[in-house]
């Protein structure tokens, strides 16, 4: 073994997640136990949450205020599932190096596994609640066809994002606890500027470029594409999320390096 | 890897700097914007902790490496073991390395000491199987019983290292790296330890380990390196480096003696009569007693005293606030520096040895020529007997011998004490439950209900320390037991109280370290359990007598 000065490069970080896939696979399974652990139902909160949402967002804007979309809970739904996906990855993601402060700066512990974990119990998760998904595809007699094959590229596509992302948030939030709240908020914004509770035909034409041309609006309305409209997503727009995410990934991961050994002090 | 089979660690030129960004712990963003406009953030110094350093440890040698603190030993471990990866240079290491660097590092407090050792192993490569084939030896070597199974919050510092030690021995690497761990742990347990060393060399296995211990360096080690500002003073055999180190010391501390003083910062100690015993033994620690002024602050209104209160320099200097927990907190919190740092801990009473026992029955000012002294303990059961009108012989016979009819479930009181002392530590920053309930059996833990030895306080006060190590790290090379040695040569009991325990009490509880032939010295006198007891029913019964008396004049 030689040790060198560290390569902050992304394929260092692959490598080093298969030397330690053991260990990311343990605190994964961690994490999940945790989240569950004390509650009488368990694992069915997996699906109950998905299903309490629908359950209050159809209410509120499929009947009382009649946003007008056809089966509006599989429009919900498919929308909404990646979008919580998304969310829980990043809030729990943004406090993850703080939360795991004593795992940072002065064992051999590789700190940005802790970044990565959240995003991928939270994939298991969205995993396990898509058969729910489909039941209610079908209970509303819609169809899901050839454009399924796209799902685990979506969702890859939506795991990069997210960890690039992280990978910035979580290593500035060492250094400024504020932005644990900031996240907060803007996650809220954020939420009603993609269209999740609402179909993009009601944005007015001129401002729906704008508005479907953020990452995170792209990838849910290729996830709606699959689940709701079942036709394939835009596939120039989910290329240009795809290389974005591969830069926030290299240059997030760039990033952490930088400050690795700056953190522990921080904690 | 093999190409190099002589040296097992080999380091060349390496350079580590440190960057200190002008942006302070903990920053918000409302600071942050206050010091972007004064330009405050660009203050980019660097330091080198370590400043080209070369050497090779040949396998199967041992290293220690020694030097005063700050002079980059722990720099140079994290290094080694990958923690710091080196800014210049080049550091090789052939065949596989356990590192033990930190004690509390690396360890969740919500998991369980197995669940950390499993993780412990998963960052060292290893798979779940290979693990599962170690568990049990961890477990075993830990001596940690089945509280493996308990969140490692529960564990005394002896308890985490054993595990951490287990662990990191369980892999049988061909290098081990010690960053002081020995330090902390009871004596039998540090001999295993060595032991294992001394096994890891016999079969040819390399060690560094950074100490403080001069007679583990001259011991264990084949080499011996000196480090000062990042640099090797010296490198070579034991005694030679040795000697130059100490003789280096010895001058450095007289130049620097007169300097350091008025720089003194304050521990306040805040609670009861414990707290005031723990800011005694702080006080005469030699090493905390250098680092900081101790002061002690009653929480209560002790009869004929006033109130032992810090001054405003006190406060104002305040670095370390031991704050028990109790019926009031620190009422001066709102005048203390803004970097003190708080620890509470509990007060810590135990009214399962003495079931019957009642605080206090006539509600009498001190007898002090009495034994039971400035706290007059009763007995519920010798109380009762007198309120029937039995003779003091009878009662003393009945007292000892009538278990059967009084006794009571101590099981029951035992659930009650474990609650008790739990909800305390739910307010506590350390917590000593499991502590107490593990050892009470086997080791005098109280002389009275609420007075505990000082193996109970010498615990509480590691465990302070231990704590309070963001302040101060060399805190933690404190060696309490030799402190309490020497103020209390005789293991003395806290405030000359000391209460038998009734033989049944503690057949029942299976006390181990219990003898109902030693005689209980007390006060200055030296009583049998009969002639205790005796005594107390005597006083017992003429008190009542005097109270009657009192009534009938009313």
């Amino acid at each position: 073994m030689i040790l060198q000065a560290a390569n902050p490069a992304a394929p260092f970080l692959a490598r080093k997640l298969y030397r330690y896939r053991w260990l990311l696979f343990e605190l994964v399974a961690r994490d999940l136990k945790l989240r569950y652990r004390g509650s009488v139902l368990g694992f069915a909160w997996t699906l109950l949450n998905p299903l309490l949402f629908m359950a209050v967002y159809a209410l509120v804007f499929g009947v009382y205020l009649r946003i007008g979309v056809r089966n509006f809970p599989v429009f919900l739904l498919s929308g909404i599932m990646a979008w919580s996906w998304f969310v829980s990855a990043m809030q729990t993601g943004t406090s993850s190096i703080v939360d795991g402060r004593m795992y940072v700066g002065k064992t051999v512990f590789p700190a940005e596994l802790l970044v990565i974990v959240p995003v991928l119990s939270n994939c298991v998760n969205f995993v396990l609640s898509l058969p729910f998904l489909v039941a209610i595809v079908f209970a509303y007699h819609q169809h899901l066809g050839l454009p399924l094959i796209l799902l685990p590229v979506i969702m890859i596509i939506q795991a990069l994002l997210t960890v690039g992302l992280l990978f910035f948030v979580a290593t500035m939030n060492v250094f400024f606890r504020d932005l644990q709240q900031l996240i907060q908020y803007l996650l809220m914004l954020l939420f009603f500027l993609v269209p999740i509770v609402y179909s993009a035909d009601v944005i007015p034409q001129s401002a729906r470029q704008f508005v479907l041309g953020d990452p995170i609006a792209v990838i849910i309305t290729a996830y709606q594409h699959i689940f709701y409209y079942n036709t394939f997503p835009n596939l120039a727009g989910l290329g240009l999320v795809f290389v974005l995410a591969i830069v926030l990934v290299i240059t997030g991961y760039a990033t952490f390096s930088h400050y690795r050994e700056m953190l522990g002090e921080y904690l | 890897m093999t190409t190099r089979a002589v040296a097992a660690i080999s380091v060349a030129n390496v350079v580590k700097r440190f960057r200190y960004l002008g942006i302070a712990k903990q920053t918000t963003l409302k600071e942050l914007f206050v010091k972007t406009v004064r330009g405050q953030t660009h203050n980019r110094r660097t330091i080198e902790a370590i400043a080209g350093v070369s050497f090779s440890v040949p396998a199967g040698k041992a290293l220690g490496i020694v030097g005063r603190n700050g002079s980059g030993k722990t720099t140079l471990l994290r290094m080694l073991a990958g923690v710091y990866a080196p800014d210049e240079g080049r550091i090789a290491i052939s065949g596989s390395l356990a590192p033990l660097l930190s004690l509390a590092a690396g360890f969740h407090p919500d998991l369980t000491g197995r669940e950390n050792a499993r993780i412990e192993l998963m960052v060292l490569g290893y798979s779940p199987k290979q693990i599962q084939e170690r568990m049990d030896q961890i477990v075993a070597f830990a001596e940690v019983g089945d509280l493996i199974d308990a969140p490692v919050r529960t564990y005394s510092s002896g308890m985490m290292m054993r595990l951490a030690f287990a662990a990191a021995i369980s892999v049988d690497p061909d290098v081990l790296l010690l960053d002081e761990v020995l330090a902390v742990g009871d004596a039998p347990f540090a001999e295993k330890c060595l032991r294992c060393i001394d096994d890891f060399r016999a079969r040819g296995k390399t060690i560094v380990l950074v100490t403080h211990s001069m007679e583990m360096v001259r011991e264990r080690c084949d080499l011996v390196m000196w480090l000062d500002q990042g640099k090797i003073m010296a490198f070579g055999e034991p005694d030679m480096v040795l000697d130059a180190y100490r003789k280096a010391m010895a001058a450095t501390k007289e130049l620097e003696r007169p300097a350091k003083r008025p720089a003194l910062r304050t521990a306040i100690v805040y609670g009861n009569c414990q707290a005031e015993a723990l800011s005694n033994i702080l006080k005469n620690d030699e090493l905390v007693g250098s680092l900081f002024r101790v002061v002690y602050c009653h929480n209560y209104d002790a009869p004929g005293q006033p109130r032992n209160l810090p001054t405003p320099e006190d406060l104002s200097a305040c670095a370390l606030l031991f704050s028990q927990h109790g019926p009031e907190p620190f009422p001066f919190a709102d005048r203390l520096p803004e970097e003190c740092l708080t620890v509470r801990f509990p007060s810590i009473d135990f009214n399962l040895l003495w079931p019957f026992h009642c605080i206090n029955p006539y509600n009498k000012p001190q007898l002090p020529e009495l034994p039971w002294g400035p706290f007059p303990y009763g007995d519920r059961i010798i109380l009762d007997c007198i309120e029937k009108g039995m003779a003091p012989d009878d009662i003393l016979e009945y007292y000892l011998n009538g278990w059967a009819q009084y006794k009571v479930d101590l099981k029951h009181i035992t659930r009650l004490d474990q609650a008790r002392l739990e909800a305390r530590d739910g307010h506590c920053d350390i917590e000593m439950t499991p502590w107490v309930m593990e050892r009470f059996r086997s080791q005098r833990l109280f002389w009275t209900i609420n007075h505990p030895t000082q193996m109970v306080l010498r615990e509480v006060v590691q465990r302070l320390l231990n704590a309070s190590i963001s302040v101060e790290p060399a805190l933690l090379e404190a060696d309490i037991e030799k402190t309490q040695a020497a103020l209390f040569p005789n293991w003395e009991q806290l405030g000359m109280i000391n209460i038998p325990i009734h033989p049944n009490v503690a057949e029942e509880l299976r006390l181990t370290w219990y003898d109902s032939k030693h005689p209980f010295s007390y006060c200055g006198r030296t009583y049998s359990y009969e002639a205790y007891f005796r005594e107390m029913i005597d006083y017992c019964v003429s008190e009542r007598a005097a109270g009657a008396e009192v009534a009938a004049s009313a």
